[in-house]
């Protein structure tokens, strides 16, 4: 069985990965979620790395992926620097091995690369062509296009039904950080 | 002491075992997962207070066991309850026989539990149960008292100014037991009960006291709370500095009838005197919690839910309260607060338990030793025990 643990800014967010990965990583994977209902930038505080050390310590997990909104799109270098070196100064500091997922701008750009799954599930007529990885506040997109029916609380559900093939397709952020997952596997 | 209950289908406890320490004790749990039905189980049914059936196909034939011992004149005796009810019909009336086997042995007795039986042709009624107790052991006052979410919706003499009146040949006893009529707190029955002018002038005729109604009642409060430290307990643990009956009470000789008229309780906040309608709901609630609790000296005390209304530093007081009232009788607390939580120290995690919904019934558990241990490191690393309990899993397996 391979453990893996998750870190994220919002709960939302590390269901919603814990379910996409489950489409193509689930038998023989365990996932749970590390300090639940942290928000924000509070993933980063001292007593939230506390807590994620004595959790990483009472039971054996063999990778952590860190779950982290760039809030940049993927021109805005030093923006994405800053929010890497964060991540950096984390992995430092827990006693684990840990793969970043940093979503660029935010979680919600994993959805634009597989619109017609987000389509299917609200029935509703949007469309979007272009790079997710420079879009914008995407969640607002979303809101907008949908008349706010979209609601982040919505995300673990949704990305069941999201397609992992076609976000990996259309997301290159996306598909390395798979790449990097597999090949930390066969480590 | 409440040490162990054994629970059959009342409600959601269908089948549950639950254990409490000494002192005090904190059930945690999502919503709906038994917490109060637990806490009103207690307070029904280990009062033995009359219990109704009200529903045809439910049997309250459950058998159910609890266990608790008493400490006097330094002795402490272990007693063994085992209740077991039938409930049947006669001419169409539930009928509701119980037999109670009473096991019971001094601490530390090599010898084995002496035992006797009982069997009520009704069912057993605190009243009978103290009357046991007291045959065996003479002990008295098994008591058990529910702080819910709500303040009692009957608050003569609080929430409105109360007026009656008693024939002037009554004795005193009845006229203060009219003052009562409708009194639903523990603190203001202690009030009359407790006191010792009760004792004292219950043979005294009313008429031959007329000029002094006024100094009793001001005299016997007093008296009660100062025996109860009620204002001293208000002032550290709430925005109450003192409280008073009220000035404004008139009594009147009305053709052989003795009216009293305006009896009320004032309450100094910011040092005014204010009616009890001009006090805040979360000062409402302190005022409950806090004079409840220290009007019972032994016993039981359930408490439901305490953080409601009441500021998280006004909690952390309250919880400091709560904590030393804990050191002289036994209390349970349903709770979904954090402070609350926080209250207690690494040594006392044992004191913590955890309500879940398991095949559609309620289970309690207590922290196993590795949750124990997390939880020792959550206080020593973070600060917080409740920081386990908000971002970890101490409600759910892994």
């Amino acid at each position: 069985m391979i453990r893996i643990g998750l870190i994220g800014e919002d709960p939302n967010d590390t269901k919603a990965i814990e379910n996409l990965m489950r489409q193509k990583f689930d038998v023989g994977f365990h996932y749970k979620t590390i300090s639940k209902n942290q928000r924000g930038s509070k993933m980063f505080g001292k007593n939230a790395v506390r807590s994620y050390n004595i959790e990483l310590s009472s039971s054996a997990f063999n990778y952590v992926l860190v779950i982290v909104d760039a809030d940049a799109i993927i021109t805005e270098n030093a923006k994405l620097q800053e929010k890497k070196e964060k991540y950096k100064e984390l992995e430092k500091q827990l006693n684990c091995r840990c793969l970043l997922l940093l979503n660029i701008y935010e979680l919600e750009a994993l959805i634009l690369a597989d619109i017609a799954g987000f389509k299917d599930y609200y029935q509703t007529n949007i469309t979007f062509k272009g790079s997710v990885a420079h879009v914008e506040k995407p969640k607002e997109f979303l809101q907008e296009k949908t008349g706010k029916k979209y609601k982040v609380s919505d995300c673990p559900t949704l990305f069941q039904h999201l397609n992992f093939d076609t976000i990996a397709n259309n997301c290159p952020y996306f598909k390395a950080f798979i790449a990097d997952f597999e090949k930390a596997l066969k480590n | 002491m409440l040490k162990e209950l054994y629970i059959e289908n009342y409600k959601s406890l269908k089948n549950v075992t639950v254990q409490f320490k000494d002192g005090l004790n904190i059930i945690i749990g999502k919503n709906g997962s038994g917490k109060s039905n637990l806490l009103e189980f207690i307070n029904t049914d280990a009062n033995l207070k009359p219990f109704f059936v009200y529903e045809n196909n439910f049997k309250f034939a459950s058998d159910y066991m609890y266990i608790f011992s008493y400490r006097q004149e330094q002795k402490k005796i272990e007693v063994t309850f085992e209740v077991k009810s039938e409930y049947t019909t006669e001419n169409d009336k539930p009928k509701h026989i119980q037999h109670v086997h009473i096991s019971w042995k001094n601490e530390n007795d090599s010898d084995p539990f002496l035992a006797t039986e009982y069997t009520f042709p009704d069912q057993l009624s605190w009243i009978n149960l103290n009357k046991i107790l007291d045959d065996l052991f003479q002990i008295r006052d098994f008591k058990v008292n529910l702080i819910e979410f709500n303040i009692p919706s009957s608050l003569f003499w609080l929430d409105r100014p109360a007026s009656f009146s008693v024939n002037k040949n009554n004795h005193l006893y009845y006229f203060l037991e009219r003052a009562l009529d409708g009194f639903s707190l523990t603190f203001l029955f202690g009030y009359f009960f407790e006191q010792k002018l009760y004792e004292e002038k219950n043979s005294i005729k009313l008429e031959n006291e007329i000029n002094n109604i006024k100094s009793i009642f001001i005299e016997s409060f007093n008296i009660f709370k100062n025996e109860h430290n009620i204002d001293g307990a208000l002032k550290l643990f709430s925005p109450i500095e003192e409280i008073r009956i009220g000035t404004n009470i008139n009594i009147y000789k009305v053709d052989g009838k003795i009216l009293i008229d305006n009896l009320t309780l004032e309450f100094k906040v910011n040092d005014s005197w204010i009616p009890w309608n001009y006090l805040s709901d979360g000062t409402k609630r302190l005022f409950y919690l806090i004079t409840e609790m220290s009007c019972q000296k032994h016993g039981l005390i359930l408490i439901e839910e305490p953080e409601l209304g009441i500021h998280p530093h006004q909690l952390y007081k309250l919880m400091q309260f709560i904590k030393e009232q804990s050191e002289e009788k036994q209390i349970i607390i349903s709770t979904h607060s954090p402070v609350v939580l926080d209250a207690l120290d690494p040594d006392e995690l044992d004191r913590i338990t955890i309500a879940k919904i398991e095949d559609g019934g309620s289970k309690f558990y207590k922290l196993t030793d590795e949750q124990k241990s997390k939880g020792s490191e959550y206080m020593k690393e973070v600060g917080e025990l409740s920081y386990y309990w908000l971002h970890s899993d101490l409600e759910e397996d892994d």
